[in-house]
């Protein structure tokens, strides 16, 4: 092995840490990003609960949708500001 | 928590979830005392990881519920309002509470749960369909067993808000679904019948957990490593619990449970005392 392969294959161990590391990493963020797709779902479903009991012109469901909706918000709104 | 172990965590909360689901409980009764007994899991990361499994649980399970128009939509929205507001409160009670504390209402919540699965064989079957229904959240569906629609209004509406908001409360202390508390009350005390009170409930626990889980995301107590191992295996556990419940006799094994249900409720009281049993692990 002379002295200037010796950066060469260094290089190929490095680069080969940089793509798993990258990859592990993006994972990780696909993994938090699907949790939190799934923790906004209910809350999705309440607003279209909402609209659609707003549909039926229920004044008092309408009301209480968004009372459940104006919880929820209050839920993120404490993990967004902490 | 390593690969294997997140193995193991997702091989309990399968477990969890095939006997939860078997007992209508919802795998989080199981899974946060097993995480935080044998696996030595922090207390508030095991009740993050079971409120995401309780709405991953309820978005995959209540659309069968809603298909077969069992969910009483108007009756959840009234209800959910006490249980949503008791869960935000529970939770951020949870995150500043010390983990005995967590442990000894866990204990008591598993004893009672233990105690009503086993004095509970009655059902409530009353016939309401006559009823006035002032409050328009009587509602109808289809019993494929019975071959028959069923009407029904539902009673003490005041009361049932009042026994959601404690179970709301619970629930967001414990990352637990709250449907042991909400089922039997819907159905023993507002005359619900139990078709139509778990279809709601099972909608309502995933709303009610995600109040519970955004607070605990703020806290940093959503860890991945655990969170995904208990999402997984309670998806894969309550298919498998559903199909079980159908061939097995579940009554039969009751007393099983309730003896499951009251070692684990007895060794976190324990843990919370301070008072050390030999360990399986």
């Amino acid at each position: 092995m002379t002295e200037h392969e010796i950066p060469r294959e260094d290089a190929i161990y490095q680069s080969a840490v940089q793509v798993l590391r990258g990859g592990f990493a993006l994972s990780a963020i696909v993994l938090v990003i699907g949790i939190l797709v799934m923790m906004l779902t209910p809350v999705l479903t309440v607003l279209v609960i909402a609209m659609n009991f707003s549909r039926l012109g229920e004044r008092k469901f309408v009301t209480l949708s968004l009372g459940v909706l104006a919880i929820l918000v209050t839920s993120i709104a404490i993990s967004v500001l902490r | 928590v390593d690969w294997t172990q997140a193995i193991e965590l997702g091989i309990v909360a399968l477990g969890a979830a095939v006997l939860g689901s078997m007992l209508g409980l919802g795998g989080g009764v199981f899974l946060v005392p097993i995480f935080t007994l044998f696996f030595d899991i922090d207390p508030k990361l095991a009740i993050g990881a079971s409120a995401i499994a309780v709405v991953t649980n309820s978005v995959v399970g209540s659309t069968v519920h809603l298909r077969s128009r069992f969910t009483n939509l108007r009756l959840a929205m009234l209800l959910q309002v006490p249980t949503a507001a008791g869960a935000l409160v529970g939770a951020l009670l949870a995150v500043r509470a010390p983990d005995r504390i967590l442990n000894a209402l866990f204990g008591a919540v598993l004893t009672y749960a233990a105690i009503s699965m086993f004095l509970r064989r009655k059902t409530s079957h009353i016939d309401t369909s006559h009823d006035p229904d002032p409050m328009l959240l009587g509602g109808v569906y289809y019993d494929p067993a019975t071959k028959k629609e069923i009407s029904y209004v539902p009673r003490q509406v005041y009361k049932g808000m009042g026994i959601s908001g404690a179970a709301g409360m619970i629930s967001g202390m414990l990352g637990v679904g709250g449907g042991v508390i909400q089922v039997p009350a819907m159905n023993l005390i507002m005359a619900i019948p139990v078709k139509a009170a778990a279809g709601t409930s099972a909608l309502m626990v995933g709303i009610t957990a995600v109040a519970t889980s955004f607070v605990f995301y703020a806290d940093n107590k959503i860890d991945p490593r655990v969170v995904l191992p208990a999402m997984i295996g309670i998806i894969a556990g309550a298919q498998v619990g559903s199909r079980l419940t159908r061939r097995v006799r579940t009554d039969r094994l009751i007393i099983v449970f309730v003896v499951v249900l009251l070692y684990l409720g007895f060794r976190l009281i324990l843990e919370a005392l301070n008072i050390d049993l030999p360990s399986f692990r």
